[in-house]
């Protein structure tokens, strides 16, 4: 299913955060974004300029999230060309490495005239997924007339629906389908959980019974994470608990001392 | 397992420690994403919000004006949604440290367990210029992290406190740190 947004249409009521139509997201949670080598200038911006804005949205939006375990990472401009491709096409052609995002600009993808700033397709098959995002580069595209936070956020809107989200019929969400308008300097509530459900820092591995200290992360996360996550949490309890001791150790002796005299 | 049954093991776990110290029963509201998560298309952030929140925990004297004060507390959410439910099951490891007669420093370590909970089906909503269907989450999943906290308690009288917990995220990472807060009430027993 393409997810579309628009400058088009007035808000209605009010769910919760959703998911596409393949009602999940990638099985890992570290998630590369390939950049198509596409021109982008219809929309407004360079390619590289794209890139740069697909590393604000990255890093402004979906990496700020602190109650989900979710690292999206941007590659340099490649070699892919999507030039001439619609979202299926890009499937069929197998432009996507597994489990990672591909980004672009391009026009064949959008009708004449469809309002529509970009459009995301998420497609799972077992523990592999591919998502392609591409930006309304049509001569009539309004991607050209948003402000930069617009675009920004546009970009960021999209994202979100690469890494499985749907739609939220708040308003305020990054993703309502509605960008214009507003102002979207982050998150709301339903775009916070929606990216914790999907993405969820995971109980160290054996621990769910009881686990005293979240987000440590698996033996796998910490392989290949020069920085695990529980390495933190772990120190600081670590401290409290020799800080503990010293106090209990202390006041044992001072009884001791206290007896003695 | 259940938060539910988990819940009951870590009270069950909290109340056959050896009853030295002072019991605490809690309740106030905890706001998630202090002025951070956006609330208007103006862009205005979160700054207070009523979610439900109820607590019990021990406090052990360490030494001299140094405490322990383990704690196991519960939030609901008053704005779940029809289609999705959330809760937040909070395990406190704090000290606290005795500055005045009538106020406390606190500091500490608190996990979380974040619930949120899908009936699944459908929701039809705008996409673009006409309307799609759209999943629903249809599982509950938790999300397991760890917050480092200070904050303060002030003693109206020797049993009755007010408290204010601020639970800082991400501390490791200064760009992508986010606050939550928790003003309670409470009981020493």
């Amino acid at each position: 299913m393409k997810i579309l947004i628009t400058l088009l249409a007035v808000p209605t009521f009010a769910l919760s955060f959703t998911l596409t139509s393949a009602g999940r997201g990638f099985d890992k949670n570290k998630i590369k974004i390939h950049i198509a080598k596409t021109d982008c200038s219809n929309a407004g911006f360079s390619t590289e300029r794209f890139r740069d804005m697909i590393e604000d949205a990255v890093d402004d939006f979906w990496n700020q999230v602190a109650s989900a375990d979710l690292k999206l990472s941007v590659g340099q401009v490649g070699t892919i060309d999507i030039d001439g491709f619609d979202h299926a096409s890009i499937f069929t052609a197998g432009l996507i490495p597994a489990n990672s995002i591909l980004a672009g600009c391009n026009e064949d993808a959008f009708a004449a005239a469809s309002g529509s700033l970009g459009a995301t397709q998420l497609e799972c098959d077992g523990s592999t997924c591919r998502a392609v995002f591409i930006i309304n580069a049509r001569p009539d595209s309004l991607v050209s007339t948003l402000s930069r936070s617009e675009q920004v956020a546009t970009i960021a809107h999209e994202l979100g629906h690469a890494i499985g989200l749907g739609h939220s019929e708040y308003s305020h969400n990054l993703m309502y389908y509605k960008i214009g308008g507003k102002t979207q300097n982050w998150f709301g509530q339903d775009d916070i959980e929606g990216v914790t459900y999907l993405y969820p820092h995971e109980p160290p591995a054996g621990c769910d019974f009881l686990p005293l200290f979240g987000s440590m992360g698996t033996i796998k996360d910490i392989s290949d994470d020069l920085d695990p996550p529980g390495g933190f949490p772990a120190t600081i309890a670590l401290g409290f608990a020799v800080i503990f001791a010293l106090f209990k150790t202390l006041a044992s002796l001072r009884a001791i001392i206290y007896l003695k005299a | 397992m259940s938060i539910s049954i988990k819940a009951f093991i870590l009270i069950s776990f909290f109340l056959a420690l050896p009853a030295r110290g002072a019991h605490l029963v809690t309740t106030g509201t905890f706001v998630p994403y202090f002025n951070k998560a956006q609330i208007s298309n103006t862009g205005a952030t979160r700054k207070f919000e009523l979610n439900p929140y109820v607590g019990y925990g021990q406090q052990f004297h360490i030494s001299g004006p140094h405490y322990f004060m383990p704690e196991i507390a519960l939030a609901f959410y008053l704005d779940n949604a029809k289609k999705t439910t959330r809760r937040t099951l909070f395990l406190h490891y704090d000290f606290s440290y005795v500055l005045t007669n009538v106020f406390l420093l606190r500091y500490g370590l608190t996990t979380y367990w974040h619930t949120i909970e899908g009936e699944g089906g459908t929701v039809t909503l705008r996409n673009g210029d006409s309307y799609s269907d759209f999943k629903a989450p249809s599982k509950a999943r938790t999300s397991y992290y760890t917050t480092v906290d200070f904050g303060g308690e002030y003693f109206f009288n020797p049993v009755r406190s007010l408290r204010l917990d601020v639970n800082m995220m991400n501390a490791r990472d200064f760009e992508n740190r986010a606050f939550n807060y928790i003003l309670s009430y409470n009981w020493y027993l």
